[in-house]
């Protein structure tokens, strides 16, 4: 396998080396220029030499190109390449011209060219010769592309700017206009500046054009036809006295030439076989001599040069106290609208002055820039009475004129009329005017309409609710109240069961010998009977409170006076000695049964 | 599952990106591109707060009479709106015309100023709390025994039960006031006339931006308006906007 391989590079090789290499030279008229191509039939050319071209420019060159192809052609292997260097050259002089051989070395070996000659005529076609291949005649497009690789001169595209007055006062406005000329057969696509221009000491403007179309007209120039619009306007104002220079702007410009060389196929996916040129073409600058405004300048000098005329008014036109009110100061007119100073205006003593506010609606016109003017003074009076805003000076300066002017506002009588507002409200009224709105509200932040808004169907239920519940609450608390009063009824009714119970239990003490305790026993029932009674706690009751408690029954008087004694003998009885006690002890048990009896 | 899932989480960031685009178009201030956008929300589902926002960018766009506009429709479908309402205010002190306080008794301007103070809703939720109030107040006079204690929380119970019954009347003259209460905006300057005819004696000249009631109408032609202060005047419908047609949303 890699024997055979071996032997068929070395056959081709052998072969390639077999096939004559040949270094061909030929011219092709394009009218105005000529494309002077050597091919050689190789690709591995080196040390290219061209031949002396001192007869003509040299537009463009040397463009290298290569072509190399592979055919399988009834069995037979048919390989060609080839390199070529192409030159455009415009021939400096008439006549008949002969171009000499170029060289180029391959593998080795050098080639030389043929020699062409070509006939230039001044503007005229001539066909340019050649032994054996001929393009014929060369080809001038009347209309239409160029062809690519032409080159774009001068002549064929250039701007130039054209001001509306060179000589002119400080802050007089001139129009920069900038044109495009473009010759026929040169198909120009777009035109962009290619920077921002720096105008030193001037204020520019720039004045786009219309729906960003150029409008072309023909126009004749040193025997050819060209295509004119205009690209760019700029205004501008001279800010400084003496020589202005307004720098040269430099523009690309795109270009669109025919590719013919490319077949079909290829042209199909190149955009149609026509490629954009980039060229740049950049203007002369220019000198503006700019005058001085005269001295002296008057003090009140608002800035303008121009034309104006100036008015003043009250926009609102009752005047109260405490009231903000508005007076607009109006300049109309053409010159530098945008530089004019704010007039300064007299108000009354003891009126509120806010900082004036500028508005301007100008438009740019050859003249200037034409339109007008507002300053809105806002003010608030505090007092009724009658008062003046005086005539206010506003001073420009004419270049018609060549001097400067005064205009005057009429005085303005201000009748100031009792209010119903307080400074207080003047005063949020001006925080209000110097406020921004509100910030927009974001989705998430968005309250939706409160879900218990007046009236909706949950806000009544809500009320209905409340009432529900305290409803509720009410029925639960008597009961708790009802239970607790039966608890209380049932004790009082149990009282005196209780009491004897206890009584009985306490006697059995007795019995059993404890005098004592038995006896704080009947005292303790006896303060029990009481408490349940009355529904006290028993640590409240003392001799007095029981007494007053069974007061409140109705008891009688003797009877109660006899519960206190038995309660303080008992008390007494607890800390006498045990025998006495128990003597004691029988006494006061037979008075509490009694005592019992009629409390009954 | 998860597919689905993650398509319906998809589906929903594209739809708020794209809802969320009109607050965003605002904030970098291109005001023409979010009006748009708000407009044709509001075609979908009117709110206050899209009312509102759009209200914002006519401001920035100085269109003072349709920014009036639409804070008056935020303001119809959420009177509790506290940012429209300063944002008219705002307006208001940009516009030219000017208008004397309404020429009525001073408690009644008094008792307008204190029900206009707050919405209808705003009323509503002061209400609860003392309703709460009145229900406990009864109760006490229900459970305490002292009849002093019993006179005093049926006293208190008395006002509060009043105290409840103002509040919902304010709630009720608020809420019929705000929902009939027809509004427009004047998008144009014009003259005024006391009668709907153009040959009829001329008022005084109102100019763009300024919101009134409507409260009646002449043919398709004309609509009279009751300006801030009170007197009405007859003007050509033309020139103005309603708020809301009908008086309802």
């Amino acid at each position: 396998m890699n024997k055979r391989l071996l032997a068929l590079t070395l056959t081709m090789s052998l072969a390639c080396a077999a096939i004559a290499q040949s270094f061909e030279a030929q011219v092709e008229n394009l009218g105005k220029y000529f494309r002077l191509s050597f091919t050689v039939s190789s690709k591995d050319a080196e040390h290219f030499t061209p031949p002396s071209l001192a007869d003509f420019e040299i537009l463009s060159g040397p463009a290298q190109s290569s072509y190399s192809s592979v055919q399988f052609v009834n069995g037979k292997v048919s390989h060609s390449e080839s390199l070529s260097f192409t030159y455009i050259i415009r021939p400096k002089k008439s006549g008949q011209i002969t171009i000499g051989p170029a060289s180029v070395s391959v593998n080795g070996k050098t080639l030389r060219s043929n020699s062409v000659s070509l006939t230039a005529t001044a503007a005229s076609q001539s066909s340019g010769g050649r032994s054996g291949k001929n393009q014929g005649g060369g080809m001038v497009e009347s209309s239409g592309v160029q062809q690519s690789g032409t080159p774009v001169t001068q002549r064929d595209l250039f701007i130039d700017v054209t001001p509306t007055r060179t000589t002119v006062y400080e802050q007089e406005a001139v129009l920069l206009t900038y044109r495009i000329h473009v010759r026929l057969g040169v198909g120009l696509a777009n035109t962009t500046l290619t920077r921002r221009p720096d105008f030193k000491n001037l204020i520019s403007q720039e004045i786009p054009i219309p729906g960003n179309e150029i409008q072309m007209s023909m126009e004749h120039l040193n025997g050819a036809t060209y295509r004119t619009g205009t690209i760019l306007q700029y205004l501008v104002f001279p800010q400084k006295a003496g020589a202005l220079t307004i720098p040269g702007l430099s523009f690309d410009c795109t270009v669109i030439q025919q590719d013919n060389s490319l077949d079909f196929a290829d042209a199909f996916f190149n955009g149609g076989g026509s490629i954009g040129v980039q060229v740049q073409r950049s203007v002369k600058p220019l000198t503006l001599t700019v005058k001085e405004l005269p001295k002296p300048k008057p003090t009140a000098f608002s800035g303008g040069v121009g034309r104006f005329s100036v008015k003043g008014e009250l926009l609102s036109p009752e005047l109260r106290t405490n009231e903000p009110c508005t007076y607009r100061i109006t300049v109309e007119g053409t010159g530098n609208m945008k530089l004019i100073a704010t007039p300064s205006v007299t108000f009354p003593k003891d009126f509120d002055i806010y900082d004036p506010k500028t508005e301007e609606q100008t438009e740019a016109t050859s003249e200037g820039l034409k339109g007008k003017l507002t300053f809105d003074y806002t003010f608030v009076p505090h007092n009724k009475g009658d008062y003046e805003i005086p005539a206010v000076d506003f001073i420009y300066f004419s270049p018609e004129e060549n001097r400067y002017v005064t205009l005057s506002t009429k005085p303005t009588k201000l009748h100031v009329l009792q209010g119903t507002r307080s400074a207080e409200d003047a005063e949020r009224e001006m925080e209000l005017r110097n406020s921004d709105i509100r910030p927009i509200i974001a989705e998430a932040d968005a309250q939706s309409e409160s879900v218990l808004a007046w009236g909706s169907l949950i806000y009544w239920i809500l009320n209905l609710l409340l009432a529900f519940i305290a409803f509720v609450a009410i029925k639960a608390v008597r009961k708790y109240m009802a239970a607790e009063a039966d608890t209380v009824g049932r004790k009082r009714s149990k009282a005196i069961r209780t009491a004897r119970k206890r009584i009985d239990e306490s006697r059995k003490q007795l019995q059993a010998g404890e005098a004592v305790p038995a006896i704080g026993a009947l005292r303790q029932a006896l303060t029990g009977y009481v408490a349940d009674t009355f529904n006290r706690p028993e640590a409240e009751l003392t001799k007095e409170t029981m007494s007053e408690l069974l007061q409140t029954k109705g008891i009688a008087q003797d009877t109660i006076e006899r519960f206190a004694k038995m309660i303080a003998e008992c008390d007494f009885a607890r800390y006498a000695p045990q025998a006495q006690a128990a003597t004691m002890a029988e006494e006061l048990f037979a008075e509490a049964e009694k005592i019992m009896n009629k409390l009954a | 599952m998860k597919r689905y899932i993650l398509l319906f989480s998809f589906l929903t960031i594209f739809i708020a990106g794209f809802a969320l685009n009109a607050d965003s178009l605002y904030l970098q201030k291109d005001y023409i591109g979010a009006m748009k956008l708000y407009e044709e929300q509001l075609k979908e589902t009117p709110s206050a707060r899209l009312y509102y926002n759009l209200g914002n960018c006519h401001y920035r766009l100085n269109n003072y009479p349709k920014a009036v506009l639409n804070y008056e429709r935020c303001l119809k479908l959420d009177p509790s709106c506290k940012d429209a309402q300063f944002n008219l205010d705002l307006i208001h002190t940009k516009l030219p015309d000017r208008f004397a306080e309404k020429s009525e008794m001073f408690f009644v301007r008094w008792y307008q100023q204190e029900l206009n103070a707050h919405s209808a809703t705003e009323w509503g939720l002061m209400a609860l709390p003392v309703w709460a109030l009145t229900l406990v107040l009864f109760a006490l006079y229900l459970l305490l025994r002292s009849p002093w204690q019993r006179r005093l929380s049926f006293a208190l119970f008395i006002l509060s039960l009043l105290f409840t019954l103002t509040l919902h009347v304010f709630a009720a003259v608020r809420n019929h006031q705000t929902k009939t209460e027809i509004r427009a905006v004047l998008m144009q300057s014009t003259d005024t006339y006391t009668q709907p005819a153009l040959t009829s004696k001329k008022d005084r000249a109102l100019h763009e931006g300024t919101a009134f009631r409507v409260t009646d109408t002449y043919g398709k032609e004309w609509l009279q308006a009751e300006l801030p202060d009170g007197k009405t005047v007859w003007l050509p419908a033309a020139k103005a906007e309603y708020v809301f047609k009908n008086g309802n949303k």
